[in-house]
């Protein structure tokens, strides 16, 4: 499954960092982040929806203290 | 003149201007008087010591606890730890040399040092901001709603939301949400965010509308024809969105060169503090040269300004109805030497037309007969000697009872007066007397009761720009070459018209796929092949190439999946303009990768030397990157010729 977020990142080496983190995040497959739109697309695999997101943001909150996810 | 500034930028701002203005009271007080009270000898250096760290503390915490927390994430050569070792370190020294009595020095730098720091992490941060957004409004073609008609009126739902077959309304100053058929009412469209273009185009009853087009006039009713996933909005707005995938060969080299640059930065300040330190004994001194060295071992500069310099390219690209699938085709246009072109539709029209009459003095006449003949026929050349009459003549042509001569042309008659309109072969048939022409494309002779009048020639006609282009491009050093389907005659008459430098004509659609393999196996190291068509029926070969272009892509998804570079408006002017806003995209990435590193490198070696200090590092480090961002987007600024308004 596809998603998109809108998220707030400073830098486009936070959005590199960041976007290595949450890929790591279990149940996530891949994840991009496009720096100039501020968003992020990942696909996860079905499941634990709220969770994953909740994963998504902790490991993006890790890579980058300001990272944010909107939406 | 700081405007947008986002909640937490408001805060450091705050914070920065705050501790700036501690900074210059203390420091002015620490020149003139002395921070250290003599009064209580040895210990006097933790007065200074207090109040720089205090300040350090006020402008840097977010620092320190970054560091703090990337070292337990094991990420070691963090920026914000290199900056606190490097800013500590300073502090260590100075603590140092106030205990053993040296001289009170050093506090003011330590503190200095993060406080410039983070000015330029503010700048960093409110330029990369405006840049992002201005390229992010730039493509803004999003429509955010829909007023849907319906039994109950007009109700204003979400574009998604939409169905194929519903029908919507749209005022003035708003934006198509999807596309459709004007079915109701006749206005202009503004569809300069889509193509470039800044005339409007005049739409009514019957015909397509795009989505992502601003109405200007009066209300239209449209109806909906490809739900908004499908719609042209979504499709550019996907690519563009995306084209930060295919990455350029200069970025990946950024991405790559970051990796390896802050752990070699930091290796040669730790030999820099060991080596000549232990040869020499002389600690202090070594010990801040390499300190100084972690000043400037982020690769922020390049890491941030790079990528903006493409991003910017894009938008600036987009600015003129020109979408790139990604900055790998920036790269691969700046290059580009080999221009492929596909004949029909993109050199010439691509429709029948009208390019002759003979004789010159008695084309009205001709034109006349020769539409009362052909009035009511679908052939081509019918179509195109009616179009003709009609720019001539107002009102209908004459009218004839016809007989078609299948694969000779029409003989038309109304008792009076007979007349002939067709080939060689009809005109010996009809036994007229007629002097063939030499011209090349198709002949229509026009005869009446048995004289000759003269005839037309219709061709395929060169679009208006296709010299010039060609011509320009060879400026560029390019060279052109022309695929066709038409045969060697036709071929050679356009290609010596436009000038094109080789032609290659009777190819079958299979057969330009193969023509462009034969260009890509003989080419040599460092040609980039670029194929232009329009989209229609070449999709394999627009994969082929080393760059596709579609040209003409609103509403062509074909082209635009296949291609690599789509050409929103059907003008072959936009091929030399993009390659040289490639071009300019190129030169400032390079600009920006020099000048970084230069700066970096002298800073690095002015630091060995002893040279400069801390200072000049922090004030270097932070100016490079900060002029890096302006001249990123400078690409934008420039290339458009005209600031952004407003």
């Amino acid at each position: 499954m596809i998603k998109t977020f809108k998220i707030e990142v400073d830098c486009p080496t936070c959005a590199m960092k960041a976007e290595d983190y949450i890929s790591k995040v279990r149940g996530i497959r891949s994840a991009k982040i496009n720096f100039i739109m501020q968003k992020l697309t990942v696909d996860m695999e079905d499941g634990d929806l709220e969770g994953v997101i909740k994963n998504i943001e902790k490991a993006g909150k890790k890579a980058d203290r300001d990272f944010s996810l909107i939406a | 003149m700081l405007g947008h500034l986002s909640k937490k930028q408001t805060k450091n701002l705050a914070r920065i201007v705050v501790c700036l203005l501690a900074f210059v009271v203390a420091f002015s007080i620490d020149k003139t008087v002395g921070l250290a009270p003599k009064s209580i000898g040895r210990l006097s250096f933790l007065v200074p010591l207090a109040v720089y760290l205090a300040i350090y503390i006020a402008i840097g915490y977010d620092v320190i606890f970054k560091a703090v927390s990337n070292i337990l994430h094991g990420q070691v050569f963090d920026e914000n730890f290199l900056m606190l070792v490097a800013t500590l370190g300073a502090f260590g020294l100075a603590i140092f040399k106030g205990v053993t009595g040296e001289e009170l020095e050093g506090f003011d730098e330590a503190c200095a040092v993060l406080l410039f720091y983070q000015v330029g992490e503010f700048f960093q941060s409110y330029a990369t901001g405006r840049a992002r957004e201005d390229i992010a409004s730039m493509m803004d073609i999003r429509p955010d709603y829909a007023n849907l008609l319906s039994e109950d009126g007009v109700r204003t739902v979400s574009p998604e939301e939409v169905n194929v077959g519903d029908l919507i309304l749209i005022s003035p100053g708003e934006r198509l949400p999807l596309d459709g058929v004007c079915v109701e009412g006749e206005t202009a469209l503004d569809l300069k965010a889509l193509t470039g273009e800044s005339v409007p185009k005049d739409v009514s009853c019957g015909d397509i509308v795009i989505s992502g087009a601003v109405n200007l006039n009066s209300d239209i009713t449209v109806r909906v024809e490809r739900a908004f996933y499908d719609s042209t909005v979504s499709k550019i707005l996907e690519l563009v969105e995306n084209a930060s995938d295919k990455k350029s060969k200069t970025e990946s080299f950024i991405s790559k060169f970051a990796k390896y640059y802050t752990p070699t930065v930091v290796a040669l300040a730790l030999l820099l503090a060991i080596i000549p330190g232990a040869v020499s004994g002389d600690w202090k001194i070594w010990i801040y040269r390499a300190l100084s060295f972690l000043v400037v071992s982020c690769p922020c500069a390049l890491v941030i300004s790079i990528p903006l310099t493409f991003f910017s390219g894009i938008g600036a690209f987009s600015k003129k109805g020109i979408l790139i699938k990604g900055s790998s085709f920036i790269e691969q246009l700046s290059k580009a030497n080999i221009f492929v072109f596909d004949k029909t539709g993109t050199l010439t029209k691509g429709n029948f037309e009208v390019v002759k009459i003979f004789p010159q003095d008695e084309s009205d006449e001709i034109i006349r007969l020769a539409a009362c003949a052909e009035n009511g026929f679908s052939h081509p050349i019918a179509k195109s000697i009616m179009r003709e009459y009609f720019n001539r003549f107002d009102k209908d042509p004459l009218s004839l009872s016809k007989t078609n001569v299948a694969g000779q042309g029409i003989v038309a008659s109304n008792g009076e007066m007979t007349v002939a309109v067709g080939n060689e072969k009809l005109m010996r048939e009809q036994g007229v007397a007629f002097t063939p022409s030499q011209d090349v494309g198709t002949l229509v002779y026009v005869a009446k009761n048995g004289e000759f009048v003269g005839g037309i020639l219709i061709a395929d006609a060169v679009k208006d720009n296709s010299k010039d282009v060609i011509s320009k491009l060879k400026a560029m050093g390019a060279k052109s070459v022309m695929l066709t389907g038409d045969g060697e005659s036709v071929a050679r008459n356009v290609a010596t018209k436009l000038g094109v430098d080789e032609y290659k004509s009777s190819l079958l659609p299979q057969d330009k796929v193969q023509e462009v393999e034969e260009m890509l196996s003989q080419k040599k190291k460092g040609d980039v092949l670029a194929y232009l068509g329009d989209g229609i029926n070449d999709a394999p070969v627009l994969m082929r190439s080393d760059i596709g272009i579609a040209m003409g892509g609103v509403g062509s998804d074909a082209a635009i999946e296949a291609a690599d570079v789509v050409f929103m408006k059907d003008d072959l002017s936009s091929l030399p303009l993009s390659k040289k806003l490639a071009k300019k995209v190129m030169t400032v990435a390079y600009e920006n990768i020099v000048f970084s590193l230069a700066v970096k490198v002298a800073i690095l070696v002015l630091s060995a030397l002893g040279i400069t200090n801390m200072w000049i590092a922090v004030f270097g480090d932070v100016g490079v990157a900060i002029i890096a961002i302006l001249n990123a987007m400078r690409v934008n600024l420039n290339l458009n010729g005209t600031k952004k308004k407003g």
